[in-house]
């Protein structure tokens, strides 16, 4: 019964940790959507070294924070992870990421941040 | 005896001796020798005062070096030892204001005394410059008078004062100047001021006309403010009401990402999709500006490729296929192009 085996894996580990990165993705390809990312826009960021996490509302920190703490190990953010998250809906920002060594490096940068804060908002 | 051509250019007779010349030249030189042996003679002399009189000054110091040390043997102890003292004496403040008060009075009473006099002076010259004005101007008035007398008796013969001044009336009336002359002269007059005040009328309207067209730009100018702030107020309420309810639905939004996730992976919980398969064959060079940045479409699955400003290479995200960057001096601020 190898669904049975797999949805018993499942439960083992806990639902929502399970599907985090899943849960993370649409969250990101969401965001990105809302605030109207493209290249243009992430090129600047790039260039002036923005941080996407002072970027955030003092709100938007506290939730991320709450989700974080309820998804556990969050080790699985990547630059991988998320330009495979961006790469269906944001092709183009996804692209930027993939060609661009200084874009990746700055995406790099922003994920350990927010890793950061999501291990401190764990403990 | 040759005669010198100097000689003979001046007329002298040829009395002087052949060798005069040489005569001549030892003469100079034995009175320069001579002035040179007394000039140093002299400096000898000097030379001989100051070494005695240096002599006689160590002479001098010496001994009264030696008095010095003798009197300190005497003393036994060396230095110097100050007796006696002084009487400051005692100080009379009062007194002493008294007597600058009286001082100053004086000075007073003395600088008064002077203004008084040079103020008597001073009058005194007025008076005298104001009576010589007078008679300057009595002398001037009458010499006037006189030259205008002798005019009129020179110009006597010319016709009266009547018909002079009948003349100068007639010329006067030529000339548009003859005052009380109704007419022709006054209306042109009138249709100067006329001209003027319609003039100044045109001035003032234009005036008004261009500070009209300048209200109205600044007003339109205002609206376009307005408009344009509430145009982006309007956008920033709509964007933060997307915002405010993009994270109302966040379970829900959750809850899709979750179905996605779920049906991307055919249920599988890792969510790293493999990286697309890459595309075989030489990729065609995306050409852009030293420093531009941009997208381009890619030639193999027709999604955008982007392109960072400083990046060398470009990699489409669907395809995998990789596009190097050829950069160029920009001429133009362009997108960058892919190159056919």
């Amino acid at each position: 019964m190898p669904g049975l085996k797999k949805y018993g894996g499942i439960l083992g580990r806990g639902v929502t940790a399970t599907f985090a990165p899943s849960i993370l993705k649409g969250a990101l390809a969401e965001l990105f959507r809302i605030r109207r990312v493209d290249t243009k826009k992430v090129t600047e960021w790039v260039l002036t070294n923005n941080s996407l996490w002072d970027s955030l509302e003092p709100e938007r920190k506290r939730q991320f924070k709450h989700l974080a703490s309820k998804l556990g190990d969050v080790d699985f953010i990547t630059t991988e992870w998320a330009i495979n998250s961006l790469r269906s809906d944001f092709p183009g920002v996804a692209s930027l990421f993939l060609g661009w060594p200084k874009a990746h490096n700055w995406l790099e940068r922003q994920l350990d941040e927010i890793k950061k804060q999501a291990e401190q908002s764990g403990t | 005896m040759a005669k010198k051509a100097w000689e003979a250019a001046i007329g002298e007779p040829a009395t002087n001796p052949g060798n005069a010349d040489l005569l001549l030249s030892d003469k100079v030189s034995e009175r320069k020798r001579k002035q040179i042996t007394r000039q140093e003679e002299e400096d000898e002399a000097a030379h001989q005062a100051r070494m005695a009189k240096l002599a006689k000054e160590t002479a001098t110091s010496e001994a009264a070096v030696e008095k010095t040390s003798e009197k300190k043997e005497e003393g036994g102890i060396g230095g110097f030892k100050i007796t006696g003292g002084m009487n400051l004496g005692n100080i009379d403040y009062p007194a002493m204001l008294q007597k600058q008060i009286d001082e100053r009075d004086d000075l007073r009473k003395q600088a008064e005394e002077t203004a008084g006099r040079q103020q008597q002076i001073s009058d005194e010259l007025r008076e005298r410059l104001h009576v010589s004005e007078m008679q300057v101007l009595k002398t001037s008035f009458e010499a006037q008078m006189q030259l205008l007398t002798k005019m009129i008796e020179a110009n006597a013969s010319k016709g009266g004062f009547t018909e002079q001044l009948t003349a100068a009336r007639e010329i006067a009336k030529e000339l548009g100047f003859e005052k009380g002359a109704t007419g022709a002269g006054s209306s042109e007059m009138i249709q100067v001021e006329l001209k003027k005040l319609d003039f100044e009328h045109q001035v003032a309207m234009r005036k008004m006309a261009k500070d009209d067209r300048a209200e109205e730009r600044r007003w339109k100018l205002e609206l376009r403010r307005l408009d344009d702030e509430r145009t982006a107020k309007t956008e920033e309420l709509a964007q933060a009401r997307e915002r405010n309810a993009m994270f109302a639905k966040a379970p829900e939004m959750i809850g899709t990402a979750f179905a996605k996730g779920l049906a991307a992976s055919g249920g599988e919980t890792e969510v790293a999709s493999d990286p697309p398969p890459v595309r075989k064959g030489q990729a065609q060079a995306i050409t852009a500006g030293i420093g531009e940045g941009g997208e381009a479409k890619c030639s193999q699955c027709g999604q955008p490729v982007a392109v960072g400003p400083t990046a060398g290479t470009a990699v489409c995200a669907s395809c995998g296929a990789k596009y190097p960057i050829r950069r160029v001096q920009a001429e133009s601020p362009a997108e960058p192009e892919e190159e056919e």
